[in-house]
């Protein structure tokens, strides 16, 4: 068997060995290109507040954050891959009625405070909601 | 392990396959997901706009110009600000002519056009009503901290809103001459909030077009209208379930359409239990029963936009004559028993998204 | 150049084992479209074995001929001609011949880079599973969910390529023996 294998090796050429190294790395770049983003699939959450400040979180990160709003804090829970306001400073409060936000495309926000959270990701599910 | 004998045939090989692998690499690479997102609070709403294929820097200007535009309509359309609308509606109770705002002149006349069609149910003369009921676009618009929507406690007076219906105002009251318009009926204000959203998009997307720009979505406060594809797949819309979180269906747009939705949840206040919503029936003056959501895709938003409006007051005995009236080709009426009307041509196009299949009652063919 | 009556049409023993060959790749093609596969066209490729076999005895001309006979004649047997698999067939085909041209021309121009068997196959099945994957997912099922099959496929193609290339290592001297 081993003799075999040796022969096998033995013919093998200069270009085959090259070739040989060009797959695998071609292998490599596929499963870090692929796989990386896969891992991601989860998609994050982009918020804009006061018309400018950026800020982008992870949605597979449980937490809950506070957003400097025009009039004020507002509250944003995020919990198993979904989003929603928790609190606002707003009248009517109707943020949070909105409820949870988990696709990606679909947007909450409160708008007396100036504050939108649209849900982007690799996997995206919708380009954009009607509702 | 001579493969060639002629050594230059080869290296001519050789060089076409290069070229070839080339291309295709080169292929592959033009349609990489370039997507520019970005959230403007104009229009009284939060305003999405998203551009496909185009340099950041230049759809980054292309939205910051729709920015103004859409800031400058939302003051020259509002009907008790100070800007054109505002002053026209001042001036009709004087039931003298004078010149109408050319900025609002055109959507005028497409109004009164839609007005008709849908049998006066879409009827954008009837601000007086609206501003009875309160449910001001204004207010929530302006981000003025204390007054910011303030839904009324009280119904309005069941008299002052019969008043209203008796004197009737409509679009056929108006006058125009020319650029020159009067009203022969003094309740008559116009409020232009079942078709403002679609003819601001409308406008918005012709100005895209005129920059060159010809794969975009204009989300509007959850209406939109979308051009062009994203890359080499159409653009795809899902559509938010009216009750639960998540959506409900979604859809692919093909080449150039809108998408409006008019639904009881999307402004609204509760009073001892029962559910007020922001859509008023011009002929009772209380807002529309029956109906839960109704979707309407059109190549025209503003089009779409006050047939969502007018079905929804229809309800599911009228829609379809409605829809018929106005042109329409694809329609989707949710009942407030859930029950899913809609005509053939939109059943075939629409993806459910829900865990279990939904009660579906098909029209005849629009 | 007419053929007449009188005519003799002489074949050689080249010909007649390029005939077998094409048969053989032909008969492997049949076997391998029973086996399940994650999509419609995609398999292991033992087929190639006649492909490489071809190359490295016969030249490349031929080695085009056998296989696109294969896809071919593959495709008819199969009922599939036309169809989304024909078509996933005849991409990773024609893009596999195009590797394997320049493969064999940039070898006559380095000869000393140049690959036996097993690079021929292995290049061979990574280019294969590489355009079929793309023309798959873009003229037929655009889910990018599909993409993280991708690296799995691509890891599967080159271990068939290496076997492959291993089997027609083996087959080649008795072949040279028997010419």
């Amino acid at each position: 068997m081993i003799v075999v294998a040796k022969t096998f090796i033995n013919q093998m050429t200069k270009g085959d060995v090259f070739v040989l190294a060009m797959a695998l790395v071609f292998l490599v770049i596929l499963y870090v290109v692929f796989w990386r983003v896969a891992s991601h699939a989860g998609e994050y959450i982009h918020i804009v507040a006061k018309g400018g400040a950026v800020e982008k979180l992870s949605l597979l990160q449980n937490r809950e954050v506070t957003i400097e709003g025009q009039l004020g804090n507002s509250r944003l829970q995020i919990e198993g891959g979904r989003v929603r306001f928790l609190s606002s400073p707003c009248e009517n409060k109707l943020c949070i009625h909105q409820g949870w936000a988990s696709l990606s495309g679909e947007l909450i926000a409160c708008l007396p405070n100036r504050i939108s959270v649209s849900i982007e990701g690799q996997n995206s599910h919708f380009d954009t909601v009607n509702f | 392990m001579q493969l060639y004998k002629n050594n230059s045939r080869s290296r001519f090989y050789a060089a076409c396959c290069i070229v070839l692998v080339c291309v295709f690499v080169s292929a592959c690479d033009s349609t990489r997901d370039t997507v520019y997102k970005e959230q403007l609070f104009v229009f009284g709403t939060i305003v999405e706009i998203s551009i496909w294929g185009e340099q950041p820097e230049k759809a980054k200007q292309a939205t910051a110009e729709l920015a103004e535009d859409f800031k400058f309509l939302h003051r020259v359309w509002s009907p008790r600000a100070r800007g054109s609308l505002g002053r026209m509606n001042k001036l009709f109770p004087s039931k003298l002519a004078f010149t109408g705002s050319p900025s609002v002149l055109p959507m005028l006349v497409k109004a009164r056009k839609l007005s008709d069609q849908s049998n006066k149910l879409f009827n954008p003369a009837i601000g007086k009503l609206i501003q009875l009921w309160d449910f001001n676009q204004e207010n929530q618009s302006l981000g003025n901290n204390s007054q910011e929507n303030k839904a009324p406690r009280e119904l309005p007076d069941p008299k002052a809103i019969a008043d209203l219906l008796a004197q009737n105002p409509t679009m056929d009251n108006l006058h125009l001459e020319g650029i020159s318009i009067r009203s022969d009926n003094t309740a008559l204000e116009l409020d232009f909030g079942a078709i403002a959203k679609g003819y601001g998009i409308d406008l918005a997307i012709g100005k895209l077009r005129e920059m060159g720009i010809n794969n975009a979505i204009i989300n509007a406060g959850g209406d939109l209208r979308a051009i062009g594809k994203r890359g080499d797949r159409n653009w795809h819309i899902g559509i938010r379930h009216p009750r639960q979180e998540g959506m409900i269906a979604s859809l692919e747009i093909i080449k150039d359409e809108s998408i409006f939705t008019s639904g009881d949840y999307e402004r609204f206040f509760e009073y001892q239990g029962k559910r007020y919503h922001h859509i008023l029936d011009p002929r009772t003056g209380y807002p529309a029963e029956g109906v839960v959501s109704v979707t309407v895709i059109d190549h025209d938003a503003a089009v779409a936009d006050a047939a969502a409006t007018a079905l929804f007051i229809a309800g599911p005995a009228q829609w379809y004559d409605i829809a018929k009236s106005m042109g329409l080709k694809w329609v989707m009426l949710i009942d407030q028993d859930m029950k899913i009307h809609m005509n053939p041509a939109m059943a075939k196009r629409i993806k459910f998204e829900l865990d279990e299949s939904p009660d579906i009652k098909l029209s005849p063919p629009l | 150049m007419n053929i007449t009556a009188n005519t003799v049409v002489r074949t050689t023993r080249d010909d007649h084992m390029i005939a077998w060959l094409t048969a053989l790749a032909i008969s492997i093609h049949l076997l391998e479209s029973a086996l399940p596969s994650p999509f419609p066209g995609f398999k292991p490729g033992l087929a190639n074995i006649v492909t490489i076999i071809v190359l490295c005895q016969y030249g490349l001309k031929m080695a085009i001929w056998v296989t696109l006979l294969r896809v071919l004649i593959g495709s008819l047997l199969l009922g599939t001609f036309m169809s989304p698999t024909f078509i996933l067939s005849l991409s990773g085909a024609v893009a596999t011949l195009l590797m394997l041209t320049l493969a064999s021309s940039l070898s006559q121009v380095f000869p000393a880079w140049a690959p036996g068997a097993i690079g021929y196959s292995v290049m061979g099945a990574m280019t294969h599973i590489s355009v079929q994957f793309y023309v798959a997912y873009s003229l037929f099922i655009q889910h990018e969910a599909l993409l993280t099959l991708l690296p799995i496929l691509a890891t599967t193609s080159l271990i068939f390529g290496a076997i492959s290339g291993i089997v027609a290592m083996a087959v080649l001297p008795e072949l040279e023996a028997r010419r």
